[in-house]
């Protein structure tokens, strides 16, 4: 055995693994390898993808869900922002409910031509119905009424003769935000589907006063 | 991006567990294209994870049970004790040089890697059973059964003409 060529077993294994290198071909293939991917990958990041919104905001797609979720929700302001715009005002809505209750022709509940036994029937309005001031005189005869709603609200629709044109009308009574008291001598007077609606305010009360010509 | 040191670092690593050079390039090919497509550019130690990728290459390429060496659990009841722990110290095996490829040979892929991580890569056996998560103690039971092959085989006075300086 060849004693100068004896050495702790690190050391050989020391000597030994250096002596193991990659070839040059072999280490050009892999520093080729790893050029080819760096270069891909560099071109990967400094050509992004431009498409649709990408091409205007280039961090678009972070923030993508939320840009969706904004213009939904704008799209829903603008629709109701819009149909509140073209609402018809509170007046014209309440005068297009009576001329349809009108035309609808219901029948009364309560038949008489007293005040008093039809406000006693009618016992579950907030309000107790009235006689209007230019209906007091002896020309106007009340037939009867019924429930009916107006606005979305319990209220009381009469039936009324004009005793001078033997004319029946319907007479509408709901109460007001104003509350009692309140009167509002503006009368609105519209032809509507071919049914004449007036309404006022009176006694804290809206009235409304339907007739077919 | 890997120097070409860095690169003949890991095909010595690889070597250490392959014993065969050009199975070991072939295993650091296969595990530099896995990185790369991996584009693990947040690697803190890009050659720790290599080596991490391509021991467990070499595992998956090999059969689990022949990677590892099963230790007997007498083996490492005996070195349990101090005592035995500070018997060893294979520090004071001698080899000569033109036998250690030779040697080599004769190990396992994991007896293997243990020698070149503590004689090359001159790791302690600590740092070593953190590397590869393994008890110490296991470790310390691969080196005794080491120690005791490379005794036998010079007390034998075999072909490998390996000589343990008492």
């Amino acid at each position: 055995m060849n004693q100068s060529n004896i050495k702790p077993i690190d050391e050989a294994l020391k000597a030994h693994y250096a002596s193991k290198s990659l070839s040059d071909n072999q280490l050009d293939q892999l520093m080729t390898l790893q050029a080819e991917v760096l270069v891909k990958q560099t071109q990967a990041v400094a050509l992004p993808e431009k498409t649709g919104l990408n091409r205007f905001f280039p961090d678009f797609r972070g923030y993508r869900y939320a840009f969706y979720a904004t213009a939904c929700m704008l799209l829903v302001c603008l629709a109701v922002t819009f149909s509140l715009i073209n609402r018809p005002p509170l007046s014209q809505r309440i005068m297009s409910e009576i001329a349809y209750n009108h035309k609808q022709g219901m029948p009364i509940e309560v038949a008489s031509n007293s005040l008093a036994d039809i406000r006693n029937y009618l016992d579950k309005l907030s309000f107790p119905i009235i006689s209007p001031n230019t209906m007091n005189n002896a020309n106007w005869q009340f037939l009867g009424g019924r429930y009916c709603s107006i606005n979305g609200k319990l209220a009381a629709q009469l039936k009324i003769k004009n005793l001078a044109d033997n004319t029946v009308y319907t007479l509408y009574q709901a109460a007001t935000k104003g509350g009692a008291g309140k009167s509002d001598k503006t009368r609105l007077t519209r032809m509507i589907d071919g049914v004449g609606v007036s309404i006022w305010r009176e006694k804290g009360l809206l009235l409304g006063l339907a007739s077919s010509p | 991006m890997l120097d070409k040191e860095q690169l003949n670092q890991l095909y010595r690593f690889a070597i250490s567990l392959t014993n065969h050079d050009d199975q070991a390039y072939d295993l650091l090919q296969t595990c530099v294209e896995k990185y790369l497509k991996a584009n693990r550019q947040a690697v803190e130690s890009p050659v720790a994870y290599l080596k991490r990728m391509i021991r467990n290459e070499f595992i998956d390429q090999t059969r689990r049970r022949r990677f590892y060496c099963d230790v007997d659990s007498d083996v490492i009841d005996r070195i349990s004790d101090e005592q035995s722990l500070n018997e060893i110290t294979i520090e004071e095996i001698v080899v000569q040089q033109s036998e250690v490829a030779a040697l080599l040979g004769t190990m396992q892929p994991e007896e293997r890697e243990l020698l070149y991580l503590w004689a090359v890569e001159e790791y302690t056996i600590d740092e070593i059973a953190k590397i590869k998560q393994v008890p110490r103690g296991t470790l310390l039971s691969k080196l005794h059964r080491l120690k005791k092959r490379v005794q036998l085989q010079q007390d034998s006075d075999n072909v490998l003409n390996l000589r343990v300086k008492s």
